[in-house]
């Protein structure tokens, strides 16, 4: 993820929607989608691994006051036995809050 | 001179204030891109068991030896329907073979009549054997298997060894 800002104090974050399976027939719910980068923190570990956030709450991926700035994303799904097999699709909306 | 330190302060606080609220009104909260996630869930078996070895003791001349020990069988699936089961070959030593119909297995799945030699509810595994089955509700399953080997005069005395293999059939 690569951020620009003008200046001032920055944050971006994340959430997600949940995963629908395409029949229609089974959903994967976002705390069961993760995400890890050099903002969140290691603990506690969540089910996932140190480090990696559910989005089912907006999460802080990056924040800081340089204008250019970039971290990769890691992303953690977590499925269990009840998970039918198929094609999920959802989204990840990421925000920007800019203070001057 | 009091007055005016006074009018001075208010002139600070007011700008403070101004500047404040200046800050407060530019914090500004958009939208940015949106990340489409896509899984795609393979449908997944896994069988474990709780033996990697069963030994038939034959000590006692021709006749039907129980397994020295039982074997439990753990499915645990995604699959909306699916079946698991199990094959024997043929037990095969230095001084002969001992056919695979000549082993045979019971569990919750095995029908109780008729008797094929072996007892009650021990079928022969002269062909492939239902183990286990589920549908949408059964994630996970246990089933406990026994075995029995049947012995005749013509079997020789000897170390004889097989295996028995399990395959499963998974609907997603």
């Amino acid at each position: 993820m690569r951020v620009t800002c003008g200046g001032g104090l920055w944050s971006v974050s994340a959430q997600a929607t949940p995963l629908l399976e395409k029949a229609g027939s089974g959903e994967i719910e976002p705390d069961r989608l993760f995400v890890r980068s050099a903002g969140t923190r290691p603990e506690p570990d969540a089910g996932a691994g140190p480090g990696f956030v559910p989005l089912s709450l907006p999460v802080v991926v990056a924040e800081g006051t340089v204008p250019l700035y970039s971290t990769p994303l890691e992303f953690r799904l977590l499925t269990g036995w009840g998970d039918t097999p198929g094609t999920y699709e959802g989204q990840i909306q990421f925000t920007a809050v800019v203070r001057p | 001179m009091r007055d005016r330190a006074v009018h001075r302060s208010c002139v600070v606080g007011l700008a403070l204030a101004a500047v404040l609220l200046v800050c407060t009104q530019a914090t500004t909260q958009e939208p940015g891109p949106v990340l489409t996630v896509i899984a795609l869930l393979e449908p997944s078996l896994t069988i474990e068991l709780s033996e990697n070895v069963v030994a038939f003791h034959a000590d006692r001349g021709p006749g039907v030896y129980d397994a020295d020990r039982e074997v439990e069988v753990q499915v645990a699936t995604n699959c909306t329907a699916w079946t698991v089961n199990c094959s024997a070959s043929p037990l095969v030593g230095a001084a002969g073979e001992m056919p695979a119909s000549r082993i045979f297995i019971a569990s919750q799945n095995t029908i109780a009549s008729p008797d094929v030699g072996a007892g009650a509810s021990y079928e022969s595994m002269g062909a492939e054997k239902l183990v286990a089955s589920g549908g949408p509700q059964a994630l996970a399953l246990a089933n406990t298997l026994r075995f029995r080997l049947q012995t005749e005069w013509t079997d020789r005395p000897g170390q004889y060894t097989g295996t028995v293999s399990f395959t499963y059939l998974a609907t997603p």
